[in-house]
């Protein structure tokens, strides 16, 4: 039954999906559109054109170099994005059984929030020195706003019948908290993921291209720019881009998917 | 078991939503509970179950004040309740997997549940997959996997079509023959009331207090058409001020 209900539903995303491709077809034709227009109105120097810049792309992306960099930096904002996580759900853990901390995260998050992560790197870099893990505290904090914000809130506007229902049916404390309260939050808390995510991903970049002497895709383009090879910037800009888009598809929709299933049926 | 409730009322703020209510249910009585909108009738199943406690007075369950829920006393909502994210199977599972039985028996348990409430071939549906009447015997099934010696019910086909509710009034009536458990119904059907229960207690509006305590001594299977349902049917609905058209008629 399982599969045949997947295969009857197969038909309508893929169609659903290439209805939503065009929007996405049109917007990266504009920007390459501006991008060669711009081109053209400036020294090659300082704005290499698409063609040129898309035709050495597959050399760039085939050195080991480069395969380097992206792991060194996808290995920060996984590793980010799991502490994120890991915090996230230890809040909403604690949040749901003693519903008086569910304030006091909610404040201390409101206030964190108010300070974009990137400017306690200084801080970090004198105390952890020019390493992964000033990186991977700042993307981390990037990440865990969102989610845990997303997460609280969700255990706010739970419904009260489904508390009742698990307590009539004889749930403890504890077994209310992971039985009801996580999968009722999980919803909020994947929509948090991929804000998050996005969040990590940007101040990944702008940690990467602060931290100087640590590698990774924004070090990368940080270093190009001081040599003056816009090339390689421009590559820089478009991996990341894909990547964006890719990481995406591969991993946050198929995420979605698997553990929200009873929301796809 | 035994229920006995003695001056059990309820007050929020300056609300009293119950008064000076005093009953009791022996083990296996079936008693239906009707009254005008906002008499408190939610209100007393939640003082039973022990989701909320009275502000007076006492409930006591086998001769032992109640202070929390528990599974021998289940209450069962109007709708909604299955938990969106579990299959009808995890749903009706969760109580005996809460009590920490294997998983195996658990979820072989709540087929045989599901089966038994006219559910075999659904397991693997998700709430919002089936209809309305189905997803409301899948809470039966929830609630009786359990195996509550109390039965507590708001309104359980309150928001079925009428065909949908004549069965199942059916098979609730069925398993109550079966199992013997007690059952406290909150319901807004007079019909319903006097199908089912052997007691039906009438509320008064704001505060609830009970008006009549009104005995069925109808043998099952009960006929609608008959006198005796009928004139009881009659009484039922006097004692809450709607003048019945057959006595204008008769008169």
């Amino acid at each position: 039954m399982q599969s045949a209900s997947s295969a009857s539903s197969a038909p309508k995303r893929t169609g659903h999906a290439t209805m939503r491709i065009w929007p996405y077809v049109l917007a990266v034709g504009t920007l390459l559109s501006l991008w060669q227009l711009a081109a053209w109105s400036l020294p090659a120097f300082l704005l290499p054109d698409p063609a040129r810049v898309l035709s050495q792309m597959p050399e760039a992306i085939s050195e080991g170099a480069f395969w380097n960099t992206l792991f060194t930096s996808l290995g920060r904002l996984f590793t980010a994005l799991a502490s994120a996580a890991a915090l996230a759900v230890g809040m909403l853990f604690l949040g749901a059984a003693f519903p008086a901390l569910r304030g006091y995260f909610r404040a201390l998050m409101a206030l964190l929030q108010s300070v974009p992560p990137i400017a306690w790197f200084p801080l970090l870099l004198l105390w952890f020195g020019f390493g992964a893990l000033p990186i991977v505290i700042v993307v981390t904090l990037a990440a865990l706003f969102p989610l845990a914000i997303a997460g609280l809130n969700a255990l706010e506007q739970i419904e009260p019948r489904w508390l009742d229902l698990a307590r009539v049916l004889g749930a403890g404390r504890w077994q209310v908290v992971r039985r009801v309260y996580l999968p009722a939050a999980l919803p909020a808390l994947l929509t948090g993921l991929e804000i998050g995510f996005g969040n990590a991903w940007r101040s990944l970049i702008a940690v990467e291209m602060l931290a100087g002497a640590a590698r990774g895709l924004g070090g990368n383009i940080q270093l190009a720019g001081q040599l003056g090879d816009m090339v390689t910037v421009l590559i820089g800009i478009c991996v990341i881009g894909l990547l964006t888009v890719v990481l995406d598809w591969l991993l946050l929709e198929p995420l979605k998917r698997r553990l929200l299933a009873w929301r796809y049926r | 078991m035994s229920l006995e409730l003695r001056s059990a009322g309820k007050h929020f703020g300056t609300l009293t939503a119950l008064q000076e209510i005093s009953f009791h249910c022996a083990e296996g009585e079936f008693i239906a509970v009707v009254g005008p909108s906002g008499c408190g009738k939610s209100t007393l199943l939640r003082l039973i179950a022990g989701l909320d406690m009275p502000t007076t007075g006492l409930v006591c369950f086998n001769q032992t004040p109640v202070r929390q829920p528990s599974s021998e006393r289940a209450l069962v909502l109007q709708d909604r309740v299955l938990y969106p994210w579990l299959t009808l199977e995890a749903n009706v599972a969760m109580g005996l997997e809460l009590a920490r039985k294997p998983r195996l028996q658990a979820r072989q348990e709540a087929r045989s549940w599901l089966a038994r409430l006219g559910l075999a071939g659904f397991e693997e549906y998700y709430p919002h997959q089936v209809s309305g009447g189905m997803a409301q015997r899948a809470s039966l099934a929830q609630v009786l996997a359990v195996q509550p010696r109390l039965l507590l019910l708001d309104e359980p086909f309150g928001s079925l079509d009428a065909l949908t509710r004549l069965g199942l009034q059916q098979v609730l009536h069925e398993l109550w023959q079966e199992l013997g458990f007690g059952v406290v119904m909150v319901t807004h059907d007079v019909d319903e009331a006097v199908y089912l229960a052997n007691r039906v207690m009438i509320l008064t509006p704001r505060p609830g207090r009970i008006l009549t305590d009104l005995s069925i001594p109808l043998s099952h299977p009960r006929n609608r058409d008959e006198t005796a349902f009928i004139k009881l049917r009659r009484d039922v609905l006097a004692q809450l001020g709607i003048p019945s058209r057959d006595g204008v008629h008769r008169r």
